[in-house]
């Protein structure tokens, strides 16, 4: 189910009127059944697959918990970390592996291989076992196991976090998880504001930009090097607000059950620094390689080579982390070998004042790779925008071409509204106005309004679901 | 609790607000298809002669040949992806304002047979009219959707396009789209610009094997309505390309089944060009609608038609 459409309409409000009317004990189990339901309504195998991996972790952190030998600790957390990586390998990265060893092999062999499509990736999984393999680490690093089996299940399955992250951890999620108080006014009050401009950033922004994101990436080679190097920045803004504006909506739901959700990014834009940009960016995911991936690869110990193995892998395996391309491969690598860089030049060149148009103008360009359905059509959009013309005269007439004048003007208007709402954010103006009711009321209404008004309605997945 | 309700509250009268607003601009723009909509459903309008039916009958019936040459008043309400029941609905919302034609030509939409009576093409055009009751009831009966579309202001603005918003801030400035100088009277040309390979491949919908149960009530109900106004109900059949037809099994039978019907309605139900006639390529902009220059011959064979019915 997604946020942004009809049937979530009419699940919220049922699920917040059980959830008060029922008696303190039965709210997890409401929460634990909603969230399945969330889950799995248009795909019900969906849900016994997440049941299935939930189970195995549950039952593999009881047997860390409970074995006293270092041996059979360490079989369990494999049988976990085989379980959930294996799922996702089966479902994500089969197809990937498959074809590329069927290319290089016909390559070798000149015969003609047959692409295989894949298995259907279910919604959010990448998250989901990433949460939940983070769970079975912290456990075998000394994390008591939660015993209670529907305790565990919404901590998984919590259906504000559970098909886009933030990836949660243990300490901080399951723990909240515990108590199930009534929903209160401050509660909703507090948690209106993200809901809303969660809201705000994907359908006035997020996808407004789509309107003229996709087309160009279907064709990149029917425009200018200008219009794709524009279209470029317009995508890194989409993806920006289409992720970040789920995470807003899951944090205001979260909030009005009572839960804190993780602060998963801190206006990256305003960073001068790919270093700074991944401590803004993303930052449940981050420290989530961080702590299970980079540091057991050694982190910054040992040595320059081995502290830039460690870097440029963690990026590379992120990259991967998002899609099962070598696209998504390349994006990360592009992160991982510039974050290098800028270590070895830390020192060197300081230059504050280009810092942010360099951060964006190398996030815009890395993300074609991202956005680009496969490799031909990344070397393609590459291709046209090193090689084509930069006739910015051309860029209105074939941004014209996609859409009227009056959704461009509309797209604009949704731009700098949220560039300003950033802005302020970033500079704690906003603050000074949330904690007065009236001007935070007033913003909100504003903000509800203006969702109604620009808002582009035809509804579309947000980007993360697919990873 | 009161910041709360006090949020409600001014959201939900600002959205009510918002959207008078975008309705009242709306109805102030007096050009294209917005015009016909007005002329349609919420001002008084003397005619003639009205045209009703589908796409085909917005895009195929150019009023003011027929005007010129018959020297009546002429006006077309075709709505694009219209089907019968919505067709009878949409000339019983004409009525609500305007006074009875002295004549129906109804564009019998033989191609459409197969669409889901319950689906309205682009519904969000109706939303400014809705205090039309006929037309409201119409809609509501075909798409329940529409209690919510009136009474929701919220539900309503998020279905409403930028097509609409854009409309509304025409309709304020005066100013009109580049889409809206072909308009005449109702009429819409089908701009459709289609090569050859997709002209001959396109495939028609599922199309079923006799009149549909919504199609054959509908025209009773139609020439019923018809008959109690005082105006003369003719069905025309609206050609389409045999690159088409030929793909349709049972056209030819579902011709004669609409044929038989009209005589037992007694309405006369004529194909003014043959519709083995006119079957050039150059004339259609798409199998299933004439171009402009399509248009221009199919009324001059109307003209003629209608000419010897006023003689």
């Amino acid at each position: 189910m997604r946020f942004n459409s009809m049937e979530f309409v009419y699940f919220l409000p049922a699920v917040l009127v059980l959830y008060q009317i029922l008696p303190a004990a039965w709210r997890r189990i409401l929460l634990l059944l909603a969230s399945y339901f969330f889950y799995s309504c248009h795909t019900p195998w969906y849900g016994l697959l997440l049941l299935a991996t939930t189970l195995i972790d549950w039952y593999c952190a009881l047997r860390i918990d409970q074995s006293r030998e270092a041996n059979s600790k360490r079989v369990w957390l494999l049988v976990s970390i085989a379980t959930n990586i294996g799922v996702l390998c089966a479902f994500k990265y089969a197809a990937l592996l498959y074809n590329t060893f069927g290319i290089l092999s016909s390559g070798v062999s000149g015969t003609t291989w047959n692409v295989w499509e894949g298995l259907i990736i279910p919604t959010g999984l990448s998250f989901y076992t990433f949460q939940s393999l983070g769970y079975t680490i912290d456990v075998y690093r000394g994390m008591r196991a939660e015993r209670d089996i529907i305790q565990f299940g919404l901590f998984v399955s919590f259906f504000p976090q559970l098909v886009a992250g933030p990836i949660e951890r243990y300490k901080t999620l399951g723990t909240q998880l515990q108590h199930w108080p009534r929903i209160t006014t401050e509660n909703i009050v507090a948690g209106m504001q993200p809901f809303l401009w969660g809201f705000f950033k994907k359908l006035v922004v997020a996808d407004r930009l789509a309107e003229f994101v996709n087309p160009v990436f279907a064709t990149p080679a029917n425009f200018s090097a200008g219009t794709l190097f524009v279209v470029a920045f317009m995508f890194m803004i989409q993806v920006y607000c289409d992720f970040s504006g789920y995470t807003d909506i899951a944090t205001g739901v979260a909030k009005w059950l009572g839960k804190d959700l993780v602060v998963n990014w801190r206006r990256p834009f305003f960073s001068k620094s790919l270093h700074e940009f991944w401590q803004r960016n993303h930052i449940s995911m981050t420290s989530w390689f961080r702590d299970y991936l980079y540091i057991p690869l050694g982190g910054n110990r040992g040595g320059r080579l081995k502290h830039f193995r460690a870097i440029f892998l963690t990026f590379l395996i992120s990259g991967l982390w998002h899609g099962a391309g070598w696209n998504f491969a390349i994006w990360g690598a592009l992160h991982g070998f510039v974050f290098i860089i800028e270590i070895v030049l830390r020192d060197k060149i300081k230059l504050p004042f280009l810092g942010s148009i360099y951060l964006l103008t190398f996030h815009a360009l890395s993300l074609i790779a991202f956005r680009s359905s496969d490799f031909s059509g990344l070397t393609e959009y590459y291709s046209q925008l090193f090689t084509g013309s930069w006739n910015w005269s051309e860029l209105y007439s074939e941004l014209r071409t996609l859409n009227d004048l009056f959704p461009l003007l509309l797209t604009l208007l949704g731009v700098l509204l949220f560039v300003v709402y950033e802005y302020c954010e970033e500079r704690q103006l906003l603050q000074r106005i949330i904690t007065h009711p009236t001007a935070a009321l007033t913003l909100q209404i504003f903000i509800s309004v203006l969702i109604f008004v620009l808002g582009n309605f035809n509804t579309t997945e947000f980007i993360y679901f697919h990873f | 609790m009161r910041r709360l309700l006090t949020y409600i509250c001014v959201c939900i009268a600002l959205l009510y607000g918002v959207r008078a607003l975008v309705y009242v601009g709306i109805r102030s723009n007096s050009s294209g298809e917005f015009d016909k909509l007005n002329t349609a459903f919420s001002t008084k309008h003397e005619t003639d002669i009205l045209i009703v039916g589908s796409s085909r009958a917005e895009c195929q019936l150019y009023p003011p040949i027929l005007e010129k040459s018959l020297r009546l008043r002429v006006y077309n309400i075709g709505m694009t992806g219209a089907t019968l029941p919505l067709v009878k609905s949409c000339y019983e919302a004409f009525r609500e304002n305007s006074p009875a034609p002295k004549k129906v030509i109804l564009l019998a939409d033989i191609h459409s047979l197969g669409d889901r009576p319950d689906s309205i093409y682009h519904y969000p055009r109706y939303f400014p009219y809705l205090s039309n009751a006929k037309l409201y009831k119409g809609l509501n009966e075909l798409d329940p959707r529409f209690t919510g579309f009136k009474w929701n202001a919220a539900y309503s603005l998020a279905h409403l396009s930028d097509k609409y918003r854009n409309a509304a801030v025409r309709g304020f400035t005066g100013k009109k789209s580049k889409y809206d100088y072909l308009y005449a009277n109702g009429y819409s040309p089908c701009e459709a610009v289609m090569d050859d390979s997709t002209f001959f491949s396109l495939r028609p919908h599922a199309y079923p094997n006799r009149l549909p149960e919504h199609f054959t009530q509908a025209l009773q109900e139609l020439a019923e309505l018809c008959r109690k106004d005082g105006a003369q109900l003719i069905v025309f059949l609206a050609p389409v390309h045999h690159s088409y037809t030929k793909q349709l099994p049972g056209y030819e039978a579902r011709i004669s089944e609409l044929q038989a019907l009209c005589d037992q309605l007694q309405v006369k139900c004529v194909d003014p060009v043959n519709y083995n006639t006119m079957q050039d390529r150059n004339l259609y902009a798409d199998p299933a609608h004439y171009n402009w220059k399509g248009a221009l011959m199919y009324s001059l064979h109307a003209t003629k038609y209608l000419g010897t019915l006023t003689q």
